[in-house]
C-alpha cells in the first residue's frame, strides 16, 4: 500500500516543479511590460469595463464572453445571471440547472449533494459526459482518469453559471459531446462602487446573506473585498465563505439520526495589476470545502415508497459522506497590443471522499460473481419474491451470525482524487483580405489520479439497524487510475458582412495507467491506453438587423467526444458524435419598450459510438467497466422565449419559457452488464432523457417588492431502454413542481426574501438508482436576509 | 453412463445479455427478441407455485413410505405381512408418483455435485441399477460391512429400494466369483426378504433423507437457492436448468424410458434393453412416463401463472403454444389406454420379430397398435421434434449441448 502513495507524491512534488519553473519563465517574460486595468465581468462588455480604470479587476473567467457574445453566437448557449441564482436562494443546482434548455438532470437526495446533469441528451449519470469548469479551469475531481463528478461547486457562492452547446463545446474537453458548464465564482467586481455606492466600511465592500428554512435548512454567506489602500487600489482580497446545510427531510426507522448534511465552502482570491508597459494582472484563488452529510445508496421498495417516500430503512443509519477539496488557481492575463491578449491559468486540485454506506449483502463481499450474491437493487425491485431479504434489509428480520447472505456489507469508498494543469491562451483579433476575424486558441497539459481505497467489512442486523461487526474489514478495490492529457485548441471567428463564421479544432492526447493493486497475476496488475482524440467543428452565424428587430440565424456541426476513462478495457473506443444545430434567435424591442427575446435551436446528436459506463453503485458490473454502445441518435429542440416589459418606472413584468423536447434512440442492439443498457435493441429510447421539460417563470418588480413563480415540469424518464409503452416499474415518472420568491428591498442594500419550493409538495420518485426509489424534496419554506456593504 | 450432470448450453439467447458481464456489445438483433416479458413473474411461478410444493410433496411421501418400508420389515412371516405389503405398495405408489414429478427438475441442487441428491432420491436418469452390487450389499448390511454413503449411485435411490421390496425373484443375479452372495440362494425365503427388506429400509431413509435435503436446499431459511434462482443476475443461469428439465421428455422419457426397452433406441441390444426399464418390478413405467408428461406441462404451462406457453402467445403464436398441451394430452391418452404394460411390450419385442409392427406404430401414433409403447414414442417424437425447432424458435432459446444430436 505504501508504494502507490509514493509514487503519488513523487509525481506531486514533480508537478509543483513544473508549475513553479513555467509560472516563473512566463512572469519574468512579460516583466518588462506595463499595464491598464481590464478583466471584464460576467456579462459586460470590455469597452464598458474598461472605460472605469479606477477598479481592480480580477481575470477574466467567462468561456461566453459579454451579453453581446451571448447574443450573437454561433452556438446554443446560455448563462444563468446571479439573480437567477440567487431569486430562490437555491443552493441546488439541480433546480437552477433545470430550467435551462438542453440542460437534463436527474435528482438523487432532494438536495443536489451530488447532481446528475447532462446536455442535448448525454448520460446525467454524476455529470460524468461533461465539462465542468469553474473559472474556465476543469473541476471535476479528475476529469481525465474518473470522470464521475462527485465533486461540483457550490452554486450559492457562484455569480454566475454558462452553458456552452453546440459548435462552440468544441473548445472544451474532455467531454465535449455534450458541452460544458462553466461556473464563475462570485468576485470583487459584483462589489465595486457603482454597485455597492455604501462606503460604510471604506475600500471594504460585500455581503452578508443569512438564509434559514424548514428542516433546520441553513445557509450562511459572506462576501467581504477589499482594495488595499497602500497598493494604489491595484491589489485586491476577496473572501467568500458559504457554510449551508439541513437535518434533511428523511425520517431513518428507529433512530433519531438525521439525514442531512452540512457543508462550508471558504474561497480567497487575490488580484493585482501590474504598473507595466502592457497592461497585466494576476489572480490567485484558494478555496476549500468540506461536506459531512448522512446520505445514503439505499432507496426504498417501490410500496414503501407509496406508503412513506420520506422514510429510509434503520439499516442504512450509520451511512455517511464525507469530503474535502482544496483547489488553488493562478490567473495571469496580459494585453500585448489592444488586439492580441495572453493568457494563463495554472490548477492545482485535491479532493478527498469517503462515501460509508450500505452496499449489499455480507456474502457478496469480493464475490460479485458468485450466485449467491442477490444485490439490493434485485431485492427492492421485487420485495415479493425476495421475501427474506426484503425483510432484513427492511428491519423486519435479524441477521443469523453464521450467515453472511443474512449479513450486511458495509462499504467504505475511500477514494483520493487530485488535478493538476497548465493552460496557454491567445486571443487575437486581426485582418485577413479585408475582413475580421478573431483568434482564440490554447493549449493545456492536465495531469489527474484517483486513489481508490475501498473496504468493505460484514454487520449483523439487529432490531432493524446494523449491529456489531461480523468479520473484519477486507480491502475490495485498491487501485490507482491516472492521466496526462494534452489538449489544444484553436477557434478562428471570420466576420463577412452579417455572416460570422467560425472554425474550431480540439486535439487532445490522452495516456492512461491502471494499477489494480488487488490484481494477483503481475501481467494484469497494470493497464496503460493511449487516444488521440480530434473535435472539429464550424459554426455559422447570420445576423439580420432591422431597426427595433435582431434575427440571428445560427447553424454547426461539430464532432464531439468524450474519452474514456482509465480504467476502461482497450476494447473501448472514446464516445463520438456527430453534432449539428440549427436555429435562430430573435431581439425585439416594441415600440412600448417592451423587450422580447427568444430562441428556438434543434440539434441532433449523431452518435457513432455512446459509452455506458458501470459506477460504483452499479451492482452487476465492474467498477468502471464501459461499453461500446454502439450508435445512437438524440435529437430535439430547444426553445426559450423572455419577456420584460416596464410597466411602469417602479413597475417591471418579466416572463420567461424554456422548453426542451428530446427524442433519443439506439441504432444498434447490444447487450451489456450496465444497468439501464443490458439488452438494448435498435429504436430504443435512452434512459433519464425526458421527452419534455419545461420551465415557467413569471416575475413583477413592484417598487420595493418583487414576486417570483416558477414552475418546472418534464414528463418520464426511463431507467431501461426500451420503446413503445412504459412500464411503472422502470420508469421514473412526470414531475411538476412549483417555487414562489417574495422579495421586499427595505433599503438599497438590504433584502427580505419568503421562498417557497415545492409549493403543492408534489412528492414524486426521481430516481430508482443507486438503490431503490427516493423522493424529491417537499414543501419548503425559506425567510433571507442579506445586506450588501 | 448417462452425463446428465453436463448440460452446457451454448448460449441462451435472451438471456445473454445477464451473463455477459464484461460488457462489450453483440448486436445480434435474434438475442434480444424477449426482453419485455416478465421472466421473473415466470421464474417466480415455476420456482413457487412447482418446484418447492413438488419437492415438499416428494419430501412426505418419501418419509411415509420409509416408516412404511421399516413397518413391513417388521411383519414379514407374520399374519400381517399381506396387510402390509398391499399398504406399502400403496405408499411405494404415492412415493414413486411424487419423485417422477420431480425426476426432471434439472435445478442446481439436484444436479450439482454430480447431481449427487437427485441420484441418492432416484438415479435411473444417470445409470443403471446394480442387481448384483445391490445383492452384496444386503449381505455386507447383515455383516456389519455396509455404509450406504459409500455405495455407488447404482445401488442408491427409489429403484434399488423397488428392486429389493418388489422383485418377487430372491435369488441373486451376481456370478459365481462373487464371494458375498454365494451363500445367499441357499437362505430361506423369509430370510432373504428380510434381509432385501433391511437393506430397502436403509435406502428408503436415505431417500427421505435426500428429499429433505433437496426441500431444504430451496428453503428461505436454510440453502435459499430459490433466491439464487431468481436472482436476475442469473436468470440466464436458471432459464438454462429449467429448459433441461422440459428436455427430460426426450432424453431420458423418450430416449430412455421408452426409446431402450422397445430397442427403438440402438445403445443397447437383447436383455440389455430389458434392464433399461426403469420400473419392471412395480410394472410402473408407463405411469411414470405419464407423471412425467405431466409434470413437463406443468413447467410449460407454469401452473397458473406464467409460463413458456405465455412467453409464446406473447409473440403471437397461439398454434405453436397450444400444440404442446394437444401432444402431451395425447400422448398421456396412448399410456390411459394401453391394454398392456411397457414391461410387457418390452418382453414382447425381445421375444419376437414385431420391429416392423413397432416401426408402424411409431410412424403412426394416432393409430392404434398393440405396441402402444411405439405409438407413444412416436408421440413423444412430434412433441419433441417441435420442441427443438418451433419451440426454441419461439422462445428464442438455443438447444441444449446433449440435446443438439438427436438419438433417431
Amino acid at each position: 500500500m505504501s508504494k502507490p502513495r509514493t509514487v503519488f507524491f513523487l509525481r506531486r512534488r514533480q508537478v509543483l516543479r513544473k508549475l513553479s519553473a513555467c509560472a516563473a519563465v512566463y512572469f519574468y517574460a512579460s516583466a518588462y511590460t506595463v499595464a491598464q486595468p481590464a478583466a471584464p465581468s460576467v456579462g459586460e462588455s470590455s469597452s464598458e469595463k474598461k472605460a472605469d480604470n479606477t477598479l481592480v479587476y480580477e481575470t477574466d473567467v467567462t468561456i461566453i464572453g459579454s451579453d453581446r457574445d451571448l447574443q450573437t453566437s454561433e452556438s446554443a448557449s446560455d448563462r444563468i445571471a446571479i439573480q437567477d441564482i440567487t431569486r430562490f436562494e437555491s443552493s441546488d443546482l439541480n433546480q437552477i440547472l433545470a430550467s435551462t434548455p438542453g440542460v437534463y438532470v436527474r435528482e438523487e437526495d432532494g438536495f443536489g449533494l451530488r447532481p446528475n446533469i447532462g446536455l442535448r441528451g448525454t448520460d446525467p449519470d454524476r455529470s460524468a459526459k461533461i465539462s465542468l469548469l469553474e473559472d474556465g479551469i476543469l473541476i471535476g475531481p479528475a476529469p481525465y482518469a474518473a470522470p464521475a463528478a462527485y465533486y461540483v461547486p457550490n452554486v450559492a457562492r457562484m455569480r454566475a453559471v454558462e452553458i456552452v452547446k453546440g459548435a462552440e463545446a468544441t473548445r472544451f474537453g474532455p467531454h465535449n459531446v455534450g458541452g460544458a458548464i462553466n461556473f464563475i465564482t462570485a468576485s470583487f467586481n459584483d462589489y465595486d462602487p457603482i454597485r455597492s455606492p455604501n462606503q460604510a466600511f471604506g475600500n471594504t465592500r460585500g455581503e452578508i446573506s443569512i438564509t434559514a428554512g424548514s428542516f433546520s435548512t441553513y445557509l450562511a454567506e459572506i462576501r467581504a473585498g477589499s482594495a488595499l489602500p497602500k497598493k494604489e487600489d491595484k491589489t485586491s482580497i476577496f473572501f467568500d465563505g458559504l457554510y449551508f446545510g439541513s437535518e434533511g427531510f428523511k425520517d431513518i426507522d428507529g433512530s433519531s439520526t438525521n439525514t442531512g448534511f452540512d457543508r462550508s465552502d471558504s474561497n480567497i482570491k487575490i488580484a493585482h495589476r501590474f504598473d507595466t508597459v502592457l497592461p497585466q494582472s494576476v489572480t490567485l484563488k484558494l478555496g476549500y470545502s468540506d461536506e459531512d452529510s448522512n446520505e445514503t445508496y439505499l432507496g426504498l421498495t417501490d410500496d414503501d415508497f407509496a406508503d412513506d417516500e420520506d422514510r429510509r430503512y434503520g439499516i442504512s443509519e450509520q451511512d455517511g459522506f464525507v469530503s474535502d477539496h482544496t483547489q488553488a488557481q493562478l490567473f495571469h492575463t496580459i494585453e500585448l497590443s489592444d488586439r492580441l491578449e495572453v493568457n494563463s491559468k495554472a490548477y492545482i486540485h485535491r479532493f478527498d471522499r469517503n462515501w460509508q454506506r450500505v452496499n449489499g449483502f455480507a456474502n457478496c463481499i469480493n464475490n460479485e460473481i458468485d450466485l449467491n450474491c442477490l444485490n439490493l437493487q434485485s431485492v427492492l425491485a421485487r420485495p415479493d419474491i425476495f421475501t427474506n431479504e426484503y425483510d432484513l434489509i427492511s428491519g423486519n428480520a435479524s441477521s443469523d451470525p453464521n450467515d453472511p447472505r443474512t449479513q450486511i456489507d458495509l462499504r467504505r469508498n475511500d477514494r483520493r482524487y487530485g488535478s493538476f494543469g497548465l493552460e496557454f491562451g491567445i486571443e487575437a483579433e486581426y485582418e485577413l483580405f479585408d475582413l475580421a476575424n478573431e483568434l482564440v486558441t490554447s493549449i493545456r497539459y492536465h495531469e489527474d489520479y484517483v486513489e481508490r481505497r475501498q473496504r468493505s467489512q460484514a454487520f449483523l442486523i439487529e432490531n432493524g439497524t446494523l449491529g456489531p461487526a461480523a468479520g473484519q474489514s477486507v480491502a475490495v478495490d485498491t487501485n490507482d487510475a491516472e492521466a496526462e492529457a494534452f489538449a489544444f485548441t484553436l477557434a478562428n471567428e471570420t466576420i463577412i458582412g452579417d455572416v460570422s463564421v467560425e472554425l474550431s479544432a480540439r486535439i487532445e492526447d490522452v495516456d492512461y495507467q491502471f494499477t489494480d493493486f488487488l490484481e494477483g497475476d503481475p501481467q494484469l496488475r497494470s493497464n496503460a491506453s493511449s487516444h488521440t482524440l480530434f473535435s472539429p467543428s464550424i459554426g455559422l452565424g447570420w445576423q439580420i438587423d432591422s431597426g427595433l428587430d435582431e434575427l440571428i440565424i445560427i447553424a454547426g456541426i461539430a464532432k464531439g467526444f468524450s474519452a474514456p476513462s482509465a480504467s476502461a478495457g482497450d476494447e473501448v473506443d472514446p464516445e463520438e458524435a456527430i453534432n449539428t444545430e440549427f436555429g435562430a434567435r430573435l431581439a425585439h424591442e416594441f415600440s412600448n419598450g417592451a423587450q422580447l427575446n427568444t430562441s428556438a435551436i434543434g440539434f441532433v446528436s449523431d452518435y457513432r459510438n455512446l459509452l455506458g459506463r458501470c459506477r460504483d453503485s452499479d451492482t452487476s458490473c465492474e467498477l468502471g467497466e464501459e461499453t461500446n454502445a454502439g450508435e445512437a441518435k438524440i435529437y430535439g429542440l430547444e426553445f426559450s422565449a423572455g419577456w420584460r416589459q416596464n410597466v411602469t418606472d417602479t413597475v417591471l413584468f418579466r416572463t420567461e419559457l424554456d422548453y426542451t423536447y428530446t427524442k433519443s434512440e439506439f441504432e444498434t442492439s447490444f447487450t451489456s452488464s450496465i444497468p439501464g443498457l443490458r439488452n438494448v435493441r435498435a429504436g430504443d429510447e435512452l434512459t433519464y432523457r425526458p421527452e419534455h421539460q419545461a420551465a415557467l417563470q413569471i416575475g413583477i418588480d413592484l417598487h420595493e417588492l418583487s414576486l417570483d413563480l416558477r414552475a418546472n415540469g418534464r414528463s418520464g424518464m426511463r431507467e431501461l431502454a426500451g420503446q413503445g409503452d412504459t412500464d411503472p416499474a422502470e420508469t421514473i415518472p412526470s414531475l411538476l413542481t412549483s417555487s414562489l420568491g417574495l422579495t421586499w428591498r427595505v433599503a438599497t442594500n438590504t433584502e427580505l426574501k419568503f421562498i417557497v419550493d415545492n409549493i403543492a409538495d408534489t412528492r414524486k420518485k426521481v430516481s430508482r438508482r443507486p438503490l431503490g426509489a427516493r423522493p424529491n424534496a417537499p414543501r419548503t419554506f425559506k425567510l433571507n436576509a442579506s445586506y450588501r456593504f | 453412463m448417462k452425463i446428465t450432470c453436463c448440460r452446457v448450453w451454448l448460449t441462451t439467447l435472451i438471456l445473454t445479455t445477464v451473463s455477459a458481464c464484461g460488457g462489450g456489445g453483440s448486436s445480434s438483433q435474434s438475442e434480444l427478441a424477449d426482453r419485455d416479458f416478465a421472466f421473473s413473474d415466470m421464474m417466480k411461478t415455476i420456482s413457487d407455485d412447482i418446484v418447492i410444493p413438488r419437492q415438499k410433496t416428494a419430501e412426505q411421501t418419501t418419509t411415509t413410505f420409509a416408516s412404511e418400508v421399516l413397518r413391513y420389515c417388521e411383519s414379514i412371516g407374520s399374519d400381517n405381512e399381506v396387510l402390509e405389503q398391499a399398504s406399502l405398495q400403496e405408499s411405494w405408489n404415492d412415493a414413486m408418483d411424487a419423485v417422477q414429478w420431480i425426476d426432471s427438475y434439472a435445478f442446481t441442487p439436484s444436479t450439482d455435485n454430480s447431481s449427487a441428491l437427485k441420484q441418492r432420491i432416484h438415479s435411473f436418469s444417470a445409470t443403471r441399477l446394480s442387481h448384483c452390487g445391490l445383492d452384496q450389499a444386503v449381505v455386507r448390511l447383515q455383516n456389519g460391512e455396509y455404509d450406504i454413503n459409500t455405495r455407488s449411485f447404482n445401488q442408491r435411490g427409489m429403484g434399488a429400494v423397488e428392486y429389493l421390496l418388489f422383485n418377487d425373484d430372491l435369488d441373486h443375479n451376481c456370478s459365481l466369483q462373487i464371494s458375498e452372495t454365494r451363500l445367499w440362494n441357499n437362505l430361506p425365503d423369509d430370510v432373504r426378504k428380510v434381509q432385501r427388506c433391511e437393506l430397502a429400509q436403509v435406502i428408503s431413509n436415505d431417500v427421505a433423507s435426500a428429499s429433505a435435503e433437496l426441500v431444504g436446499r430451496w428453503d428461505l431459511d436454510r440453502g435459499n437457492f430459490r433466491s439464487v434462482f431468481l436472482n436476475p443476475e442469473n436468470l440466464s443461469a436458471s432459464l438454462e436448468q429449467v429448459l433441461d428439465t422440459l428436455f427430460y421428455i426426450e432424453l431420458i422419457g423418450k430416449d430412455d424410458k421408452l426409446g431402450l426397452p422397445t430397442q427403438i433406441n440402438s445403445e443397447c441390444s437383447g436383455e440389455q434393453c430389458l434392464n433399461a426399464l426403469e420400473s419392471p418390478f412395480t410394472r410402473r413405467t408407463f405411469n411414470n412416463l405419464l407423471i412425467n408428461l405431466q409434470s413437463f406441462l406443468e413447467i410449460y404451462q407454469g401452473a397458473n401463472g406464467l409460463s413458456f406457453d405465455d412467453l409464446i402467445r406473447d409473440k403471437d403464436l397461439n398454434n405453436i403454444a397450444d400444440q404442446y398441451k394437444s401432444f402431451v394430452d395425447q400422448a398421456l391418452r396412448i399410456i390411459e389406454t394401453s391394454v398392456t404394460d411397457l414391461e410387457t411390450q418390452a418382453l414382447a419385442i425381445q421375444n419376437d420379430t414385431s420391429e416392423d409392427l413397432c416401426l408402424s406404430a411409431r410412424m403412426n401414433p394416432s393409430t392404434e397398435s398393440s405396441l402402444s409403447a411405439c405409438r407413444l414414442y412416436g408421440q413423444l417424437k412430434l412433441l419433441t421434434d417441435s420442441l427443438r425447432t418451433e419451440f426454441l424458435g419461439a422462445v428464442n432459446l438455443d438447444l441444449p449441448e446433449r440435446a443438439q444430436s438427436d438419438n433417431d
